[in-house]
């Protein structure tokens, strides 16, 4: 089997996990589709750009950064979210606090992040979490986080304003903090 | 302006949301100075602030970059048409 062949099986082995990465940001399936499918020709057609230093998957997820970047940017009317009060979400929020603004539960101790890090499953629940956050909640974070857009931008694509995106990005760092407390962190800890 | 936001000292509700906040934009002097002086005596916050660096992080490296399942799979074929 030629190199390209080989690249060409691994890269269609990958395409599924791609996919569903792609539709955390994407959240349209043929658009997230779309966006890997070019990153993936873009990878066949320039093959000798993979030098082998990271991984392939980090190699190709690199190039679908900037695809995914390219479609939220062409499909700007998509992106505007409502960013309404959400009231449930700033309830659950106040909810972890007592009324003289202390926690009212200690948060649990996570541990070495890098002991954390080197579990593949961690990143199996990371994943599940993501996916529970609710839509607009998730595309902010991903935009944020993964993209790793700055805020400014960020608020220039969804036509929001600064404070929106900071609370929507508080909002669903704490309710991924309660769910890896929920699936990771709290089962380990009581074993 | 909300009351436990008036106090000469920060409450753990306050000092979430700068944690969260100083993620995505550049504290004021008196706000980081409040965040600083609140993490040196709480351990909530302090822990709460470690569990943000390491999401930061993981989202970094997310999805991990353990190598694609076939490098160290010779044997196994998986014929395409």
């Amino acid at each position: 089997m030629s190199p390209i062949d080989t690249l060409h099986r691994q890269l269609e082995v990958m395409r599924p996990l791609l996919v569903r990465f792609a539709q955390l940001q994407i959240r349209n399936q043929a658009l997230a589709e779309d966006a890997v499918q070019d990153a993936l020709i873009a990878v066949l057609e320039k093959p000798e750009r993979f030098n082998g230093q990271s991984s392939l998957r980090t190699y190709v997820t690199g190039i679908l950064k900037y695809k995914i970047i390219d479609c939220l940017r062409a499909s700007s009317r998509e992106r505007q979210i409502d960013t309404a009060e959400d009231q449930s979400e700033d309830d659950a929020i106040d909810a972890l606090f007592k009324a003289d603004g202390h926690t009212r539960e200690q948060p649990l101790a996570w541990g070495d992040p890098d002991a954390t890090l080197e579990q593949k499953d961690f990143f199996k629940v990371l994943e599940i979490c993501l996916e529970k956050l609710p839509a607009k909640t998730a595309r902010i974070f991903m935009m944020r986080e993964w993209l790793e857009l700055e805020t400014d931008e960020i608020c220039k694509e969804l036509a929001i304003t600064t404070s929106n995106a900071w609370v929507l990005l508080y909002r669903a760092r704490m309710r991924l903090r309660e769910c890896l407390d929920l699936n990771w962190f709290g089962n380990r800890q009581a074993t | 302006m909300e009351p436990h936001k008036t106090g000469l000292k920060p409450t753990c509700r306050e000092v979430h949301r700068l944690v969260s906040e100083g993620m995505d934009r550049n504290l004021s002097f008196i706000e980081r100075t409040r965040m600083r002086l609140h993490l040196m005596v709480c351990d909530a916050c302090t822990r709460f602030n470690g569990q943000m660096s390491l999401l930061r992080t993981a989202m970094h490296r997310f999805p991990d970059d353990s190598p694609p399942p076939l490098d160290d799979d010779e044997h196994a074929e998986h014929p395409h048409p």
